[in-house]
C-alpha cells in the first residue's frame, strides 16, 4: 500500500520535473528565436537606412534630368499644355470629340495632341545643353 | 514520525504499553538514546520552521502579491535603430542629410608581426594608402594607430579578408549628404565628429545631436535644382563671378528654394574654398539697385505723398554736393508714378523718396525688416549696412537702392510682404505644418498691395522686364541694377543685376528673385548686362519650370477680370510710345 503510494508520487514527481525541464527548454528557445528576431530587425532597419540613403541619392535630379533627356522623347510641360476642369467645355455644348474640345486657358498656344518631337541639340525648349 | 515511534522498540515514555515492558534502559545507554532524541526532535522543528516558512512565502508570491497571471514583458518591447544624429529631410520627404555607419580601421602595432608584410598585403586592397607611411606606422611603439577612416563595406570584407592579425575596425556614425552640392548652403555640414559646422546642421545642432524624428525643410528639391540650374546657366552665360536666388512661398516666408553661387559639395566641404562657402543669400549683403523703387514706391503710395496719377520732374539729372543722379533709360520729362516705376527712373524714385522724408523711409525700411538681419534659421546671415545720419542725399539714393547694403533673401522676404496685400512674414527654412497659420505683420495696406501689384506688372509688360513675359503665367517684378561700390563712388562696368518677381500677380503665391554678381553682356543681350536682360530671362526659365510643378493653373492675359485687376492709367500718349 505504501509503496504504491510513494511509486505514484515518484512519478508525479517525475513527470512534473520533466514537464517544467521541458517547458524551460521551449522558453529557452523561444527566447533565442525572439533575440534574433529582434537583431534582424535591426538589422534590416540598418539595410533599409543605408537603401534611403543610396535611393535618395538615385534620385538626385540632375541625373534623373540627364537620364530623361537620355531616354525619354519629351520636353518639359508649357504652360498652354494643361489646365483646370473648369476651362474644359461642358458635354453636350456642341463641343467636338476631338482633342479640341478642350480648351485650354491660352488660346494663343497650340493643343498638345502628338508628343512634340524637338529636333537634336534644340536649346529654346530645354534650356540646357546635356553634358 | 508517528509510524516510525510506533515501531520503535525502544521508545521510552510515550506509549505505555511499553513502559511495562521487558526491556528496561538504564544509565549511559539511555542517555545517548535521549540526546538522539532530543538531535532528531530539534532538526524536525527546524526543518518544520523551514517548511512553513516557505509554504507562506508560496502563497505570498501566488496569492498576496500577484494574483494574476505573470505578464511577458520582453516579448514586443520594439526595436529601433538608434540614430546619432537626426536625418534632415525635405517637404516632401527627400532625404537631405543622413547618418550611416561606417568601418574605421585601426591597428594594435605591438599585434602586428610583420609590418612590411601586413603593408604590403593592406595596400593591395587600399591602393589610395603609402606603403612607406603604413610600415611606419605599423612599426611604431604606440598600441593604436589609425589606418583608414570610413570604409566602404567592400573594402571592409576585403580587408576581414586579408585576416591580418592586430587590425581591428571601429563603427562610425559618418554623416552623409545625398544631394551634396544640391542644398549644401541651406543643410550645411559637420565636422568629423559629427558637430554641426554650418547651415541648418549648425543652427539645429542640439536638436539634431538627440537624434530622434527627422527635421522637415521647406525647402523642395525639384525646385532647388531648377533654380540652381537656371542660375549656373546664365552665370556661365554672362561670365558672371556669382550668382544667388530664392523662391519663397509669399503666404507663408517658407524658402522653397536658396541657391548661392559658386556652391561646394557638403560632403568634402572641407576642401571648398571660402568663396565657395560663402552664402550670399543670406550671408552677403549687397547695394540692390532698383529693387528698392518696389519700397520706394510702396511707402509714397502707403504715406500718401505720392498717388498713382502723382507726376515728377525727370527733365534734368539731380545734382546734389557732388553727386549727379541720373536716369539709365531717360526720357527727359515729367514722369508719372507709373512711368516712374516701369522705366526705373532714378530721379523720380529720388524726389518721391525726398517728398516723404528721410525719417518716414528709415522707419518704413526698418519695419520691411531691410535693415536688421534676416530672422532664419542658419547662424550665416549677414548685418545690413546703412548710413548712421541718414541725411536727404542718402535719402534720394537709397530711394533707388545705393548706400544701403541688404541680404538678398530679405529683399525677396519684403517684396512678398509688399505685394501679398502687406503682410510681412519672416523667412523660414522649415515646413509649416498643415493647417499652422503664417503670423505676420502688417507693414502696409491692402489697397497699396493691390496698387504695387499693378506697378510690378506693368514692368514685366510694358517697362524694363519685358524679356520676363511668359504666356499663361502672370508674372509681375522689378528688375535691379547696382553699380558695384569700390574705393571711390561707384563702378560703371562691375554691376549686380537682378529681378524680384512675384507670380501669378493677380494674386501671389510665389516670389522669385535671381541675381547675377558682375555679369557681362553677349550678343544675344545686346552687350547690356543689366537686370533686365540677365536676371529676368532667368527668372523667367525658372517659372515656367516651376510653375507646374507648384500646381499653379495658366490663365488668359486677356481675360477681362485679369485686365481690371492690372489696369493702370500709365499716360495714355506714353503707353503708345512704349508699345512702339
Amino acid at each position: 500500500m505504501m509503496r504504491r503510494a510513494v511509486w505514484l508520487w515518484l512519478c508525479v514527481a517525475l513527470g512534473l520535473g520533466f514537464g517544467v525541464y521541458e517547458l524551460k527548454l521551449q522558453v529557452q528557445g523561444l527566447e533565442q528565436r525572439l533575440a534574433k528576431a529582434n537583431r534582424d530587425i535591426l538589422a534590416d532597419e540598418e539595410a533599409i537606412h543605408v537603401l534611403k540613403a543610396e535611393w535618395s541619392y538615385l534620385n538626385e535630379p540632375e541625373r534623373i534630368d540627364t537620364l530623361a533627356r537620355k531616354y525619354l522623347d519629351m520636353v518639359p510641360l508649357a504652360g498652354g499644355q494643361y489646365g483646370s476642369f473648369d476651362a474644359l467645355a461642358e458635354r453636350g455644348d456642341g463641343a467636338d470629340a476631338g482633342p479640341n474640345a478642350a480648351q485650354p486657358a491660352t488660346p494663343s498656344l497650340p493643343v498638345p495632341v502628338a508628343r512634340p518631337k524637338p529636333p537634336k541639340g534644340n536649346r529654346v525648349t530645354l534650356a540646357r545643353e546635356t553634358q | 514520525m508517528i509510524t516510525f515511534r510506533r515501531k520503535h522498540p525502544c521508545h521510552p515514555h510515550h506509549d505505555a504499553a511499553y513502559n511495562g515492558g521487558s526491556v528496561r534502559l538504564e544509565g549511559a545507554y539511555k542517555e545517548m538514546l535521549e540526546t538522539g532524541r532530543n538531535r532528531l526532535v530539534l532538526c524536525a522543528a527546524l526543518f518544520a520552521i523551514a517548511f512553513a516558512a516557505l509554504s507562506l512565502r508560496l502563497v505570498d508570491v501566488t496569492v498576496i502579491s500577484q494574483p494574476r497571471e505573470p505578464q511577458l514583458d520582453r516579448a514586443d518591447r520594439p526595436v529601433i535603430l538608434p540614430l546619432e544624429r537626426a536625418d534632415i529631410l525635405d517637404r516632401n520627404g527627400v532625404l537631405l542629410a543622413t547618418s550611416l555607419t561606417t568601418a574605421s580601421l585601426y591597428a594594435d602595432p605591438k599585434e602586428v608581426r610583420d609590418p612590411e608584410a601586413a603593408a604590403r598585403q593592406l595596400v593591395t586592397v587600399l591602393p589610395e594608402l603609402k606603403m612607406a607611411e603604413v610600415v611606419g606606422k605599423l612599426s611604431s611603439e604606440r598600441r593604436f594607430v589609425w589606418l583608414q577612416r570610413t570604409l566602404t563595406p567592400r573594402q571592409e570584407y576585403e580587408v576581414n579578408r586579408l585576416g591580418i592579425p592586430g587590425f581591428y575596425f571601429q563603427r562610425e556614425d559618418r554623416r552623409v549628404y545625398p544631394h551634396g552640392v544640391l542644398t549644401a548652403h541651406v543643410v550645411g555640414f559637420t565636422n568629423v565628429d559629427n558637430q554641426g559646422m554650418a547651415g541648418i546642421e549648425r543652427h539645429f545642432e542640439d536638436t539634431l545631436s538627440k537624434g530622434g524624428a527627422p527635421l522637415v525643410l521647406s525647402l523642395d528639391l525639384r525646385i532647388q535644382h531648377v533654380l540652381r540650374e537656371e542660375l549656373l546657366d546664365g552665370m556661365r552665360e554672362f561670365r558672371a563671378h556669382a550668382a544667388g536666388g530664392v523662391v519663397l512661398d509669399a503666404r507663408t516666408g517658407e524658402v522653397l528654394a536658396l541657391v548661392s553661387l559658386p556652391d561646394f559639395d557638403a560632403n568634402k566641404a572641407g576642401e571648398a574654398s571660402d568663396d565657395a562657402r560663402f552664402n550670399r543669400v543670406t550671408l552677403g549683403v549687397y547695394e540692390m539697385g532698383s529693387i528698392f523703387k518696389v519700397f520706394t514706391a510702396a511707402m509714397a503710395l502707403e504715406t500718401g505723398t505720392s498717388k498713382l496719377t502723382s507726376s515728377y520732374d525727370a527733365t534734368q539729372p539731380l545734382h546734389i554736393a557732388r553727386f549727379t543722379i541720373s536716369d539709365y533709360h531717360a526720357k527727359r520729362r515729367w514722369l508719372t508714378v507709373p512711368e516712374i516705376f516701369m522705366y526705373s527712373s532714378n530721379i523720380g524714385a529720388a524726389r518721391m523718396a525726398l517728398e516723404a522724408g528721410g525719417a518716414v523711409q528709415e522707419r518704413f525700411l526698418r519695419r520691411l525688416g531691410l535693415l536688421s538681419p534676416a530672422k532664419i534659421e542658419l547662424s550665416e546671415t549677414g548685418t545690413p549696412e546703412y548710413p548712421a545720419l541718414w541725411r536727404p542725399i542718402n535719402t534720394m539714393t537709397i530711394a533707388f537702392g545705393h548706400g544701403v547694403s541688404v541680404e538678398p533673401l530679405q529683399v525677396a522676404a519684403s517684396t512678398a510682404a509688399v505685394v501679398d496685400g502687406g503682410i510681412l512674414h519672416d523667412p523660414t527654412l522649415l515646413k509649416r505644418r498643415a493647417g499652422e497659420g503664417a503670423s505676420g505683420v502688417r507693414v502696409i495696406s491692402e489697397r497699396t498691395s493691390d496698387e504695387m501689384r499693378r506697378l510690378m506688372r506693368l514692368v514685366v509688360t510694358d517697362g524694363t522686364a519685358k524679356e520676363g513675359a511668359i504666356p499663361g503665367y502672370l508674372l509681375g517684378g522689378k528688375t535691379g541694377t547696382a553699380e558695384k561700390a569700390v574705393r571711390h563712388g561707384y563702378a560703371k562696368k562691375e554691376l549686380l543685376s537682378s529681378f524680384v518677381g512675384a507670380f501669378p500677380i493677380t494674386k501671389p503665391k510665389y516670389v522669385v528673385l535671381a541675381f547675377f554678381d558682375e555679369p557681362h553682356g553677349t550678343a544675344k543681350t545686346h552687350g547690356y548686362a543689366t537686370g533686365g536682360w540677365t536676371a529676368v530671362p532667368v527668372v523667367n526659365r525658372v517659372v515656367q519650370r516651376i510653375a507646374p510643378i507648384l500646381g499653379v493653373m495658366p490663365v488668359d492675359e486677356k481675360d477681362p477680370d485679369v485686365e481690371k485687376a492690372l489696369w493702370v492709367q500709365i499716360n495714355p500718349q506714353e503707353r503708345k510710345l512704349a508699345l512702339n
